[in-house]
């Protein structure tokens, strides 16, 4: 057999004991285990001492380590009680438009999503504190479910954001870069669902009912509670992007921030503490089981040359670049059905990556194209997360509300899902939406 | 980005079992407070550097090692609660004795691997002992947040073995969380 | 009958000179002379797995054949050719080259004993590359936060007063453009791949003919068993075209990439000084801790470190 062929074989062979419930990073080493078996007949002791550095190698990478940084950081500010804060802040604000709690649960997903590098855990948090209030005043169990399930994405559309870090490992890419180019697209993200939100409740007024106007002297006083948040994100990504600090750095005031605020607010004793840790002591495993395993698959495939030789295949074929990109962006939203985010991007990008910088989209350079193609890839992968059958946030949120049925919250995301294609219909077309900042930033 | 919410899915039916989950949560906070540290040295070094030209030497190698060693320790807590990620989609509608059999040699899989690791990366310790790597500032042996690492992998082996041979055992389906189906 | 592929892993892109005009050229000897029965197979930005440090064992354990790493990289496993890299050794890239070959052929060879060694050479030495102000005097090295490439690198920033910074290559440019750094040390052939000459735009190197302030050791090293299980005569045809025609092309194609960025820094506007002799000698004396340290170091393996540089500034002066 070719190289090509053993890899492709290794690929199928993976994609069997995903259906057959072996965990992710495990069918990803054995795949990379075989390859390595196969090919030329048999590289058994590159394999094995390939393993030996494989834990260490993969764990001690320094950008790597933004990641627990990031989630114990989301876990400060969840159990610390931020959550309630910022959903207080933006429904006093806009609470009595028609529909405007849910606008403002998505405003306060924003911005937890400002200080949170994960989406579950958005959805989670953020559900916790919404929901309830959705229901007492009224709204249908469709809209607040939906809007929280789509609103808990932007908990990785906007930086910090997990998959770009990944992302940013498995490419070489600045992690800088890529936070800064997701910040308007994030915007967007929000201000879609705002919009997705507002034409619903047009056409059914009964979905969100508006609530009474607060005084403004305790709709400004609510605000107050938004600060230390914005100064945090503030810190983390100014700090990143503009001057003194590096990911890992910002990561780490980040989380001491969010703790001291959260200690400071009474929200955070031992108990809060012991379950921040626990909480990102799995999330931190599962990703990182998952790396292990990406790892030798990747190296694996090194080997077969796979990769390099389907980049060059595509590059030959003559085949325009836009149906590629579709092709790809159709295989993430298949993929999606059935496969988690993160693990999505660790399969996938070590064989698309090569193909989409082998192929010229606008006459962009290898740096535009990568960062690029890092926000879209986290567009799709992100619409995974809400889409039926298997997305995670749809059973977060539904388990959250009582009595709304699945079928309810899956209906409810539909419109939201629409707003998430358009958007990556205009970034694949308009690039400079996520360019635009970093190239400002003289990056 | 997939973050446990759903409760622990592992109740211990025997004082070794209960022992081992209080072992992994152990760890979990271990490694915890390894990554606190971290952040304070973090802080240490980034105000060090900015107010009075003082970084902390060998920051990025702490940061390193620390990662490595406390990153570790967090695996056991996920692997006892089978909170490793996977695909359930295609198995939903399969029998309950087909998924617990298949979760079994999933987990039994899993406790393979870190066997394997651990084995390995014993070896390496040995080697990168006997070459005397260290690390380029602070000269801090390399084997040794190496050798760290292997009391995690092993117990991270034993969580998934004996996940694996409860699922192999017991008649009861065990109860998967929410999110442990989605997965 | 039975041809070879050797796998050939490095931690640089694939347009890198040291593959694109050094090993590939290689590669092509190898094969014409053997009959085309060796081939290279190329795996460069650590495509096999592992970290930089990692890629001397992976040429020891066959998972690659031959690698192309600086042994600086896994410190502490090859303290003797590490005097190459102090301060103020080596010239330029061939005579620091031809001087690191000897110099690892008199008195490196047991720390190598695991490897078939094919080629030592070092990069064309490290120089000042700042985005505010030039570097002259020690003085003006107070308070300025640089990129160090090494850990000699380091040491020998912390001796000046100035402030090591440890980061990635791939993070510098943007590091310095937003000032987290003020520049960097480093080799003159890293500038152009890092882009590093539109964010500095001053340039500090020794006087002419002075030695410069640290350089890189980089080594080629084959797997020992892979090389003894080769038939005779393709051994003969490694040889022929390894050791110092190798280190030749090696320092040749290291001073010709550094005479070409030093062109292009300055149609780019940027500003090349060789620093004032004067303010050279103070740097020098003022660096001289760095070499005490290292010499007690080595004395703690039973090494005299003193004759060792002593050799090696001979070796370099040539
Ligand atoms: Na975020
Ligand atoms: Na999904």
């Amino acid at each position: 057999m070719s190289g090509t062929a053993i890899g492709l074989a290794g690929f199928a062979g993976l994609m069997g004991m995903l259906a057959l419930r072996v965990h992710i990073g495990v069918a990803m080493f054995i795949a990379g285990g075989a390859i390595y078996l196969t090919i030329d007949d048999g590289q058994t002791a590159a394999l094995l001492f390939t393993l030996n550095n494989l834990a260490f190698a993969r764990l001690s990478n320094y950008d790597l380590s933004v990641i627990p940084l990031f989630l114990l950081m989301g876990q400060f500010a969840t159990h610390g009680g931020l959550s309630k804060a910022l959903f207080r802040a933006a429904g006093a604000l806009i609470g009595h438009w028609r529909g405007g709690l849910a606008m403002a649960s998505t405003a306060a997903c924003a911005a937890f999503g400002a200080i949170c590098g994960s989406s579950l855990a958005t959805a989670a948090t953020m559900g916790q504190v919404a929901l309830p209030e959705l229901q007492a005043r009224g709204y249908s169990g469709r809209l607040a479910t939906g809007t929280l399930a789509a609103s808990g994405t932007l908990g990785i559309l906007i930086p910090p954001s997990v998959p770009l870090v990944v992302y940013a490992v498995l490419t070489q890419e600045s992690i800088g870069k890529l936070f800064v180019a997701a910040v308007i697209p994030g915007v967007i993200a929000a201000l879609g669902y705002v919009a997705v939100i507002a034409l619903i409740v047009r056409r059914n007024p009964a979905a969100g009912p508006a609530s009474a106007p607060l005084p403004w002297s305790e709709r400004l006083r609510a605000q107050l509670g938004v600060l230390p948040v914005l100064l945090v994100f503030l810190v983390v990504i100014v700090g990143i992007y503009d001057g003194w600090a590096n990911p890992t750095e910002a990561a780490s005031i980040g989380a001491a921030a969010c703790g001291l605020i959260a200690f400071a607010s009474g929200g955070m004793r031992w108990p809060q503490l012991v379950a921040s840790i626990h909480g990102t002591a799995q999330a931190t495993a599962m990703i990182f089981v998952v790396l292990i395993g990406a790892d030798l698959l990747n190296s694996a495939l090194a080997v077969s040359q796979m990769p390099v030789e389907l980049a060059a295949w595509v590059r030959d074929s003559g085949m325009p670049p836009m149906l590629v990109l579709f092709s790809i962006i159709g295989i993430y939203i298949l993929l999606g059905c059935v496969m988690d985010s993160l693990a999505m991007i660790l399969l996938t990008i070590p064989i698309f990556y090569p193909v989409v910088m082998g192929l010229d989209f606008f006459g962009m350079d290898a740096t535009d194209k990568s960062v690029w193609f890092g926000i879209l890839a986290l567009m799709v992968v992100e619409i995974g997360l809400v889409h039926p059958p298997v997305g995670m946030n749809l059973y977060v949120i539904n388990r959250l509300a009582r009595g709304v049925p699945m079928r309810e919250t899956a209906w409810g995301v539909m419109p939201f899902l629409a707003s998430d294609l358009l958007r990556i219909l205009l970034i694949v077309f308009v690039p400079g939406i996520c360019l635009w900042l970093v190239h400002a930033f003289g990056g | 980005m997939h973050e446990p919410i759903g409760s622990p899915d592992f109740r211990p039916r025997s004082a070794g079992e209960r022992a081992l989950l209080l072992a992994a949560k152990g760890f979990a906070l271990a490694g915890g407070g390894i990554f606190i540290a971290l952040i304070g040295m973090s802080l240490l070094s980034i105000f060090g550097r900015k107010l009075a030209n003082l970084p902390i030497t060998g920051d990025v190698e702490l940061m390193q090692v620390g990662t490595a060693v406390a990153a570790c320790a967090f695996l056991p807590l996920c692997t006892i609660l089978g909170e490793n990620l996977r695909v359930d989609f295609f198995t939903e509608t399969a029998p309950a004795w087909m998924r617990r059999l298949l979760d079994a040699v999933a987990d039994l899989l899993l406790g393979a691997l870190a066997l394997l690791l651990v084995w390995r990366t014993g070896l390496q310790v040995i080697d990168i002992r006997e070459a005397g790597e260290v690390t380029p500032l602070l000269g801090l042996p390399v084997w040794m947040p190496m050798l760290a690492m292997l009391p995690s992998l092993a117990l991270t082996a034993l969580c998934a073995l004996t996940r694996g041979w409860r699922d192999l055992t017991s008649n009861e389906r065990q109860t998967a969380g929410t999110a442990e189906v989605a997965r | 009958a039975d041809g070879v592929s050797l796998k050939i892993t490095h931690f640089l892109p694939p347009g890198a000179p040291a593959q694109k005009q050094v090993m590939e050229p290689w590669c092509k000897a190898l094969g014409e002379q053997s009959g085309g029965r060796i081939a290279c197979q190329f795996y460069p930005a650590m495509q096999l797995g592992g970290t930089p440090a990692q890629l001397v064992d992976l040429a020891k354990n066959g998972v690659a054949d031959i690698v192309w790493t600086a042994p600086g990289y896994s410190a502490g496993r090859f303290p003797v050719i590490e005097t190459m890299e102090l301060p103020f050794v080596v010239r330029d890239g061939l005579s620091g080259s031809r001087a690191a070959w000897d110099f690892y052929q008199r008195h490196a060879v047991e720390e190598f004993a695991a490897y078939k060694v094919l080629a030592v050479h070092v990069d064309g030495g490290v120089a000042f590359h700042t985005a505010g102000k030039p570097i002259a005097a020690v003085d003006s090295l107070k308070g300025q936060k640089l990129r160090a490439s090494t850990r000699m690198v380091s040491k020998l920033l912390t001796a000046l007063g100035a402030t090591p910074v440890n980061m990635p290559p791939a993070q510098v440019t943007e590091a310095i453009s937003k000032g987290i750094v003020d520049g960097a040390m480093g080799a003159w052939e890293v500038v152009t791949p890092t882009k590093l000459q539109e964010v500095t735009k001053f340039h500090t190197q020794p006087p002419a003919g002075q030695p410069y302030y640290s350089t890189t050791v980089l080594t080629l090293l084959m797997n020992k068993e892979r090389y003894q299980s080769l038939p005779a005569d393709l051994k003969a045809v490694i040889d022929r075209n390894s050791g110092p025609a190798l280190v030749e092309s090696f320092g040749q194609v290291w001073d010709r990439v550094t005479a070409d960025t030093r062109t292009l820094v300055a149609r780019d506007g940027g500003t090349i000084q060789n620093q004032d002799p004067a303010d050279y000698e103070a740097m020098r004396a003022a660096a001289a801790p760095v070499e005490a340290e290292w010499r007690q170091d080595i004395a703690k393996r039973g090494i005299d470190g003193a004759a060792l540089v002593t050799d090696a500034r001979a070796l370099a002066a040539r």
